[in-house]
């Protein structure tokens, strides 16, 4: 509750500088820098993967359809579009008034050969084909409308547009640059490409031009600050030294303690965004023995004090998590939460229950001589905060747990095997849909190997490969609130804590306001200059 | 000396030719498929991978995949990045300046450092302040350097803003810290080093006769001393060039500098191989090159050692 009262405070915050950001909006200019903790691969949204490449690909580009931080759609690129009754066909009017950075004009032929590469995608880790699947092809009807139609319902096309891997990049520069597009991104956006030195620094300016911005940004016309400065610094602490020395104004995800520290000295702004989607959690492996017993998990989440967790290890910025879905996501299952809350006592008795009984006095419990035995395979790149602590609550119910400390790419090779007893997983989005990638059992031994859960069943499958072409919003929100519940109860996701995304901001930056994915528009923000 | 020459030149392409194929073993041993690392959490049916490992070679057999390699580096193709698909030389040549750089900087202030406060000590051996000295020569060998940098930098830059903590590659004020950190180590052992030969030296008969010649103290030292324990300390600084070098990782990633340190952890995190084999050379070669060319030298200035 700490944290959350915390968490007010902080929105409360935001809030305000909101509100006096557009007094500062007269002193325009000056260099925005902001500290980056992974550095970009691809700058082409048909190419991107996911969290370094997002924040930047937005401010390049612009999408079709723009969502407000309320999740309201709005008209961005396309002035209105139109879904046909089957959910098959989107017709998409088009402005007529934009012109790529290249000053090459935007039109219906461009939102085809973009649609066309995201539909491909451009490396194998692209995110864009999942949103195009059973495309067919995209129609221009005349200069400034384009129909694009799919094999089958797309309830969920218009969410994913606003998405960065559908943004819209200029045809000409693609076809110039080629295969090296990614390195020399040209958009529409507010902001253009200037230059990139791998590991160093990236650098955008301000579009002079811009006059298309959706009408939920604070301000019309170009963005407040003259430039942008990516610094890539791989150290959390060094991010947040660079703020306190002033050779960055804005940092993400910073350490926790020093940012808790400054968030109470009032000495930095510290913006938090709880994030939507899957929540930090560990996924149970429903195969492998011990966890192969319902009773035995069920045990491992009742044995986990995720309260204690987030305010040692986070030091009370972010909140702790009851389910596999965070609470700011659309169709969370407030059930599914309520099923579990740490209770230590009834995790021994489920064990007891199960036969796993401590015979020889060691603080472990055997069953026909064999131990309580965990493999936990930890990714300490996410998990380093929290894992040890983790560790130690389930080994307080008579678990023995082995951390097996891997990198991502390790960690893919134990779950794709199944050797582990749990795995990390967490997911930013809007759409609970995500859940497909990890819980859909076709991804047990085949698709993308990450259903780490090993866990078969008819009506889980039947949901989530379901519902994403459900065009019914209240079906499809009922859907996937069953979907939690299977999940939960039968105990194959252990909750940590939900994703959170942190920045540590100098007083003088002004506007500052997350998206609904947890990026702040930097179009907003302004430099105060005292 | 041809013949010394020769057999030099044959262990160092010996060595390189071990090195390269233990990178490749290494590789593939470490768990982790570097095809689903690339992919990632994305479906992609099991043809589609089929046809990846097909693409990047990955279905020959560990020999016939290393001698591929080996032909194509020396048609001066050594592959392209996974992850980035950017060629792998142009991505080295891109981060090489500054690494080599730092090295090169920080190897100076450890040179000097150590042959300047080396030779204090020798002289004055046995007082206080050389025990003194010899104790933060100990502190500064055992330091590792990511709290060195640490403290560098809460020092200087947040205490005092006296020095940037992340600055631009090309700005030479943003090198300070990260190489004095880099040095701090060498330097100190390097001290210890010059202490200890020139110790050797001055117990040594010949400086007896130089002295009863009318030399002055300093001039025994500097002229006819210092020149005598310059072999091992010579072979001290060209080892530990190479260190300042491949040791580049830790504070490239501290103070977020370019650099083929930094450069090679992601690579190995992405299972990126022909990166990963890319700068693992280049360092291999570097330090191949320097050793070999540091033996010649001693060929050179010491007879003796030729005829071993």
């Amino acid at each position: 509750m700490k944290s959350l009262s915390r968490l007010f405070g902080v929105m409360a915050l935001i809030a305000i500088f909101v509100v006096t950001g557009s007094v500062f909006a007269q002193s325009a200019g000056g260099t925005l820098t902001i500290g980056l903790a992974v550095e970009p691969i691809s700058l082409d949204p048909a190419g991107g993967l996911y969290i370094p490449e997002q924040f930047l690909v937005q401010q390049i580009y612009d999408p079709l359809v723009a969502v407000d931080p309320d999740l309201n759609f709005h008209p961005a690129l396309a002035e209105s579009w139109e879904m046909n009754a089957d959910g098959t066909e989107f017709t998409f009017k088009l402005r007529q008034d934009v012109k790529f950075h290249d000053g090459t004009p935007f039109n219906a032929e461009a939102v085809k050969v973009n649609m066309d590469r995201a539909a491909l995608g451009t490396t194998p880790a692209a995110a864009s084909p999942a949103a195009m699947v059973g495309y067919i092809e995209t129609i221009v009807v005349d200069e400034y409308t384009a129909v694009v139609k799919f094999d089958s319902p797309h309830a969920t096309f218009i969410q994913d547009l606003t998405r960065p891997w559908l943004m819209i990049a200029s045809p000409a520069a693609i076809e110039q640059y080629g295969v090296d597009f990614g390195q020399h991104p040209v958009g529409t956006g507010p902001f253009m490409f200037k230059d990139w030195a791998a590991q160093d620094h990236i650098t955008l300016v301000k579009n002079p031009d811009y006059a298309w911005g959706p009408e939920f940004y604070a301000h019309t016309g170009p963005a407040l600050v003259d430039e942008v400065y990516f610094r890539v610094m791989p150290e959390p602490a060094i991010r947040l030294t660079a703020v306190q020395t002033g050779e960055a104004l804005l940092v993400q995800d910073p350490s926790p303690l020093e940012t808790s520290q400054m968030m109470a000295d009032g000495s930095m702004q510290v913006f938090v965004f709880v994030a939507p989607g899957m929540t930090s959690h560990q996924m149970i492996n429903s195969e492998k023995e011990p966890t192969n017993d319902l009773n035995v998990r069920k045990a491992m989440i009742y044995a986990v004090d995720q309260e204690t967790i987030v305010q040692t290890g986070f030091y009370g910025l972010v909140p702790a998590a009851h389910s596999l879905i965070s609470p700011s996501t659309w169709a969370f299952s407030a059930e599914a939460n309520d099923l579990y809350r740490y209770d230590p006592e009834k995790a021994k008795a489920l064990l007891e229950e199960a036969g796993w009984v401590d015979t020889n006095g060691d603080g472990i419990r055997e069953k026909d001589g064999v131990n309580l035995h965990l493999e936990y395979t930890a990714l300490p790149a996410y998990e380093e905060a929290f894992m040890e602590l983790l560790a130690f609550y389930i080994s307080e119910v008579g678990f023995e747990v082995n951390i097996i400390k891997l990198d991502d790419a390790g960690i893919s090779d134990y779950g794709a095997k199944g050797l582990h007893s749990m795995i990390n997983m967490s997911w930013i989005s809007r759409d609970p849909s995500v859940m497909t990638y990890v819980y859909d059992s076709a991804n047990i031994d085949g698709g993308n190997y990450s259903a780490y859960t090993r866990f078969r069943n008819d009506r889980l499958d039947e949901i989530l490969r379901n519902a994403p072409t459900e065009l019914d919003d209240e079906k499809r929100n009922a859907m996937y609130q069953e979907a939690q519940m299977i999940i939960m109860e039968n105990a194959i996701a252990l909750p940590i804590y939900s994703m959170a995304n942190i920045y540590v901001g100098d007083l003088s930056v002004k506007g500052f306001r997350f998206d609904p994915e947890g990026y702040p528009y930097l179009y907003e923000i302004s430099i105060a200059t005292d | 000396m041809w013949n010394y020459l020769v057999r030099r030149l044959l262990t160092s392409i010996s060595i390189l030719i071990g090195v390269s194929i233990f990178t490749f073993m290494i590789l593939h041993f470490v768990p982790g498929d570097p095809v689903r690392v690339l992919i990632g959490r994305q479906s992609v049916s099991p043809e589609r991978i089929e046809e990846l490992r097909q693409e990047m070679g990955f279905n020959d057999s560990l020999p016939v995949q290393y001698f591929h390699y080996i032909e194509r580096v020396f048609k001066g193709d050594m592959g392209r990045s996974m992850k980035t698909n950017r060629p792998v030389f142009d991505s080295i040549m891109e981060q090489f300046p500054s690494t080599l750089k730092l090295a090169l900087f920080a190897l100076l202030l450890s040179t000097i450092f150590g042959i300047l406060i080396g030779a204090l000590s020798a002289a004055i051996y046995g007082s206080w302040l050389d025990r003194a000295i010899s104790m933060i020569c100990l502190t500064g060998i055992s330091i590792p350097p990511y709290f060195l940098g640490l403290l560098l930098i809460l020092f200087f830059a947040v205490r005092n803003n006296w020095l940037p903590s992340v600055a631009k590659t090309d700005d030479f004020i943003g090198m300070i810290l990260p190489a004095i950190t880099l040095a701090v180590g060498e330097g100190c052992w390097l001290a210890r080093l010059v202490r200890s030969s020139i110790i050797n030296e001055l117990n040594k008969t010949y400086q007896t006769l130089a002295t009863a010649k009318g030399n002055s103290p300093a001039a025994v030292l500097f002229k006819h001393v210092l020149p005598n324990s310059l072999i091992p300390i010579a072979t001290a600084i060209s080892i530990q060039s190479v260190y300042l070098l491949a040791g580049s990782v830790v504070v490239e990633s501290i103070f977020a500098r370019q650099g083929i340190g930094r450069l090679a952890v992601v690579a190995i995190q992405n299972r990126d191989f022909p990166l990963v084999q890319g700068t693992v050379s280049l360092i291999a070669v570097l330090y191949v090159i320097i050793n070999t060319l540091t033996d010649l030298f001693y060929a050179v200035v010491d007879p003796r050692v030729r005829l071993t």
